[in-house]
C-alpha cells in the first residue's frame, strides 16, 4: 500500500468522528431545507432558512458538552449526540417548519453550561445573557445556576442577574420574533400549548389567569427547593456528569410547574434529555416521549389530523409520567453512585 | 464573591430548613390571598351564618344564634359569632381563620414525620434549644410541611372552596403526634375538639380503637373525652343564655330558664345537630367516588329504599373495619411507624370509601395521612400522587375550574385501585422489604 493511502487510513481511522459529523451535517442541511418552504403561512419571516444552522450550533454544543461530561470516556457517545441533534425531529420541526429560535438560544445554554462545568463564569453568563436576550425561556435554567451558586460560591448572585436583565431589556425593546416569550402569558392563559401541571385543570380564561398566578409561582419555586434539599445534598461531592442530571431536572421541573409554558419551554430540557441517553440506553425511550411531547400540541394545531387530538391532560399525564420516571431513576441509579464526602 | 455574600451563603446553608420553611410560609399565605376572593356556594352558606351571628349581636347574642341555625355545631356558631366582632370583610376572614389551620395542619404533619423518623424525637422549640435535631430527619419533617401547606387540595379546600376541613384534620395530626407519645389525655382532648368541630373525626377513631387494643396503654375512658368536648364547647352558648336577661325575664324564675336552655338547641340539641348531618343526603354518594358510585344513583324522589340500603351500607363499612383491626391484630409482625400509619390510612380510607352519602372533602384526612407515608416508604409515593392527583381533580370542579372528564364510576374504580394499594403496602410486605422514605 502506498505511503500516503497508508496515512490518509490511519488520519481517517484517528478523525472517523469528525468525519462522521461533516456528512451529517451535509445530509442535515439537505433535509432541512425543503422543509423550510412547507409552512409558509407559519414561517413566514424566512427565519426558518436562518435557523436550520442554529440546529448546526446546537449540535456542536451537545458534542461538546458531552465530550466534556463524559471525559475521555467515549468520542462515540459525543458524535451520537452530535446526530442526534441534528436529525432531532422536535429540532427539525420548532427550526425548519416553525421558524422558531429555540435552537439558537438552546445553543447557547448549552455552551453556557459548558463554561459552568469548566468553571469559566464570565463567559457562561454571556452566553446565557445572550440566550435569555433571544428567548425568555432560557431563564429555566437560572434555577441550575442558582444552584451552582449555592454548592460552589465561586461567582456573585449579582451575576445571575444577568440573564435576568438581558431578557427584560428584550422585553422593553419590543422586537418580536416567534417563540421569544411564552406564548400563555401574552394571552394570559394559565397554560398554554405545553402539557404543564397546569394542563391538569386547563383554567384558560384571562381574567382568572392573573389570580392563580402567584400560587403557580410560589408552587414552582417549592417544587425546585423540595428536588433540591432532595437529591443535591451538601456531602455529595458534585461530578461533572452528574450536572446534567441536576440541569435536566431543575429545568423539566420548572417548566412543568410555571403558569403560561409554550413549546419553547421543552427546548432545552428535551436535548438534556438526549445527551443523558448517550450514556444511558434507558433513558431512550422517555426522551423520545419528551420529543413528541415537545411538538405534539402544535403539530396537531398545524396537520389536524382526527388521531392527534389527543386530551390535553392525556399529554399532562403522560409527561408528569415521564418526570415521575426520570426522578426515580436519578435516584436511584445516579445517587448511589455518587462520592460522599 | 462579595464579603456579606459568603456570610449570606453560609447561613442559608446551615439553615436551609429554617428558610425553606420560613418561604413556603410567605410564599404560600401570598398564593392563598390570591385566591380568598373566589366565592362558593358554601362560602355563601358560612356567610349567610355570619350575617345571622351579626343580627344576633356577635358573641353576646350567640344563645340567640343557636337558635336560629340548627344545622351547624356550637363550636362552629362560637367561632362565628366571634369572627363578627372584628373589623375584616367576612369572607377574607373565614379564610384567614381557615389559613392559620392550614399552618396548624402543616406544623402537625411536619412534628409527626420527624417523631417518626426519628423513633420518637421530639420537634418542638424547646428541644431545638437543648440539644441537635436529626438533621436528616428535619430536612424530611420541613419537606413534610411543605408537601402539605402547598397541596393543592389543601389550598383549594380553604382558601378557594372556603371550606373549613382543616381546622378538625390539624387537631387530628396533632393528636395522633400525642397519642404516639404516650400522652393520651393531651391526645383525645384535640380528638374531642376536632369531634366537636366537625362530625368527620370519626373517620379516625378506627385507628384509635385499633390503637386501644393493641398498645393496651390507655384506658378506655379517654374515649369519653369525644363527648365532653362536644358538650364543653357548648357551655359558652349554655352560659351566655342562661345569663341573658331575656331568658330571665321571659322565664320568669331560674328554673325556667333551664329548662328553656336544655331544649331546641340545648343539651339534645346538640346531638342532633349531628344526627341530622348523618340522615341528610337522600343518596347513596353525593360527590365522592366512593364504593357506592359503581351502583346506580336512584332519584330520591323515587327511591324511597334509600334508608334500609343506608343503614346496611354503615354496617357493611363497620364489618369491613372490623375484619381489618381482626387481621391487624391478628398479624404476628410487631408494628413500627410505618405500619402504624398504613393501618391509620387504610382504616380512615375504609371508612370513607365504604360510608354512603360521602362528599368529596371527606377523604381530607387519609389524603394528609397518605403525604405523611412518604417519608416513611417510598414505595407509597405513587399511590399518594394518584390519590391526590385524582381527588384535586374532584374539588377544582368545585371552584369553577375545568376538570378531568371521567364518571363518578370510573373515579370510583381509580380509587379502588389506589385502595388496594395501600391494602397491599399494609400487609403484603414485612418490615425488611420495605424501603425507607424520600
Amino acid at each position: 500500500m502506498p505511503a500516503f493511502e497508508k496515512k490518509l487510513l490511519i488520519w481517517l481511522q484517528k478523525h472517523m468522528d469528525i468525519l462522521l459529523m461533516i456528512v451529517l451535517t451535509a445530509l442535515a442541511l439537505l433535509l432541512r431545507y425543503p422543509l423550510c418552504s412547507l409552512h409558509a403561512d407559519i414561517s413566514g419571516n424566512g427565519l426558518n432558512k436562518l435557523m436550520i444552522f442554529a440546529d448546526i450550533l446546537l449540535a456542536v454544543s451537545a458534542y461538546i458538552l458531552v465530550k466534556i461530561c463524559a471525559g475521555d470516556k467515549t468520542k462515540r457517545g459525543a458524535a451520537i449526540a452530535f446526530s442526534v441533534m441534528l436529525f432531532s425531529v422536535g429540532n427539525l420541526f420548532a427550526s425548519a417548519v416553525y421558524g422558531r429560535m429555540d435552537a439558537l438560544w438552546t445553543a447557547l445554554c448549552i455552551l453556557a453550561l459548558v463554561f459552568i462545568i469548566k468553571e469559566r463564569f464570565l463567559w457562561a453568563f454571556v452566553l446565557l445573557s445572550a440566550a435569555c436576550f433571544i428567548s425568555a425561556y432560557a431563564l429555566l435554567i437560572l434555577p441550575f445556576v442558582f444552584f451552582i451558586y449555592m454548592h460552589d460560591g465561586k461567582f456573585s448572585i449579582f451575576c445571575i442577574a444577568a440573564p435576568a436583565a438581558a431578557a427584560f431589556i428584550r422585553c422593553l425593546s419590543g422586537i418580536d420574533t416567534a417563540g421569544w416569550f411564552p406564548e400563555g402569558f401574552i394571552r394570559g392563559q394559565l397554560y398554554a400549548a405545553y402539557p404543564s401541571f397546569w394542563g391538569f385543570i386547563r383554567e384558560d380564561s384571562a381574567t382568572e389567569f392573573g389570580r392563580y398566578l402567584p400560587l403557580a409561582f410560589v408552587m414552582t419555586l417549592v417544587a425546585l427547593m423540595i428536588f433540591f434539599m432532595v437529591f443535591c445534598r451538601k456531602k455529595y461531592v458534585f461530578e461533572k456528569d452528574k450536572a446534567l442530571w441536576i440541569a435536566f431536572l431543575a429545568s423539566f421541573i420548572t417548566a412543568m410547574f410555571m403558569p403560561g409554558m409554550g413549546m419553547g419551554a421543552a427546548a432545552v430540557y428535551t436535548v438534556l434529555a438526549w445527551l443523558l441517553a448517550v450514556s444511558d440506553p434507558v433513558l431512550v425511550i422517555p426522551a423520545l416521549i419528551l420529543e413528541v411531547l415537545r411538538i405534539w400540541p402544535q403539530a396537531a394545531e398545524i396537520y389536524g389530523r382526527e388521531w392527534m387530538a389527543f386530551p390535553i391532560q392525556g399529554l399532562c399525564w403522560i409527561q408528569a409520567g415521564v418526570l415521575f420516571f426520570y426522578i426515580m431513576h436519578f435516584y436511584k441509579k445516579v445517587l448511589d453512585s455518587r462520592t460522599q464526602v | 464573591m462579595l464579603p456579606f455574600e459568603e456570610k449570606f451563603r453560609n447561613y442559608l446553608k446551615k439553615n436551609a430548613e429554617t428558610v425553606f420553611m420560613l418561604l413556603v410560609t410567605l410564599g404560600g399565605v401570598a398564593g392563598r390571598f390570591f385566591l380568598w376572593d373566589i366565592y362558593t356556594g358554601d362560602m355563601g352558606a358560612y356567610l349567610k351564618w355570619y350575617n345571622r351571628a351579626k343580627e344576633c349581636g356577635g358573641l353576646p347574642g350567640i344563645y340567640e344564634l343557636g337558635q336560629r341555625i340548627k344545622g351547624y355545631n356550637a363550636l362552629f356558631q362560637l367561632l362565628t359569632a366571634a369572627l363578627t366582632h372584628l373589623p375584616v370583610d367576612p369572607q377574607y376572614m373565614f379564610k384567614i381563620v381557615w389559613t392559620v389551620f392550614d399552618l396548624l395542619l402543616a406544623a402537625g404533619v411536619g412534628v409527626l414525620v420527624y417523631h417518626l423518623c426519628t423513633d420518637g424525637g421530639k420537634l418542638s422549640f424547646r428541644t431545638a434549644k437543648n440539644k441537635p435535631l436529626d438533621k436528616p430527619a428535619l430536612r424530611k419533617a420541613a419537606i413534610a410541611y411543605a408537601l402539605s401547606f402547598m397541596s393543592m387540595n389543601v389550598i383549594f379546600n380553604s382558601a378557594a372552596w372556603g371550606q373549613s376541613d382543616a381546622v378538625y384534620v390539624s387537631l387530628i395530626i396533632w393528636s395522633l403526634v400525642w397519642i404516639l407519645r404516650d400522652k393520651p389525655l393531651r391526645s383525645f382532648i384535640l380528638l374531642g375538639l376536632a369531634f366537636a368541630f366537625k362530625l368527620q373525626t370519626v373517620f379516625i377513631l378506627p385507628f384509635f380503637v385499633f390503637l386501644y387494643v393493641y398498645k393496651k396503654s390507655f384506658s378506655c375512658l379517654y374515649f369519653l373525652c369525644l363527648p365532653a368536648m362536644l358538650f364543653m364547647s357548648a357551655l359558652p352558648r349554655q352560659i351566655v343564655g342562661l345569663l341573658s336577661p331575656m331568658n330571665v325575664q321571659a322565664a320568669g324564675t331560674a328554673a325556667g330558664v333551664a329548662a328553656k336552655t336544655t331544649t331546641a338547641q340545648g343539651l339534645p340539641g346538640i346531638i342532633n345537630v349531628y344526627i341530622g348531618q348523618i340522615a341528610s343526603g337522600g343518596r347513596m354518594y353525593l360527590e365522592y367516588p366512593s364504593f357506592w358510585a359503581f351502583f346506580p344513583n336512584e332519584d330520591p324522589d323515587v327511591f324511597t329504599d334509600f334508608y334500609k340500603f343506608r343503614n346496611a351500607a354503615i354496617v357493611l363499612t363497620l364489618m369491613i373495619l372490623a375484619a381489618l383491626v381482626y387481621m391487624l391484630l391478628k398479624e404476628e409482625r410487631k408494628f413500627d411507624n410505618c405500619r402504624l400509619m398504613y393501618a391509620a390510612m387504610v382504616l380512615s380510607f375504609t371508612t370513607v370509601y365504604f360510608l354512603p352519602t360521602m362528599i368529596d372533602r371527606y377523604g381530607y384526612i387519609y389524603e394528609i395521612l397518605a403525604i405523611v407515608l412518604i417519608f416513611l416508604d417510598k414505595r407509597s409515593i405513587i399511590p399518594a400522587a394518584l390519590l391526590h392527583l385524582v381527588m384535586f381533580y374532584q374539588i377544582a370542579g368545585r371552584v369553577g375550574m375545568e376538570t378531568l372528564p371521567v364518571s363518578m364510576q370510573q373515579l370510583s374504580f381509580i380509587l379502588l385501585i389506589i385502595y388496594g394499594m395501600y391494602l397491599y403496602l399494609l400487609f403484603g410486605s414485612g418490615k425488611e422489604e420495605s424501603n425507607a422514605g424520600v
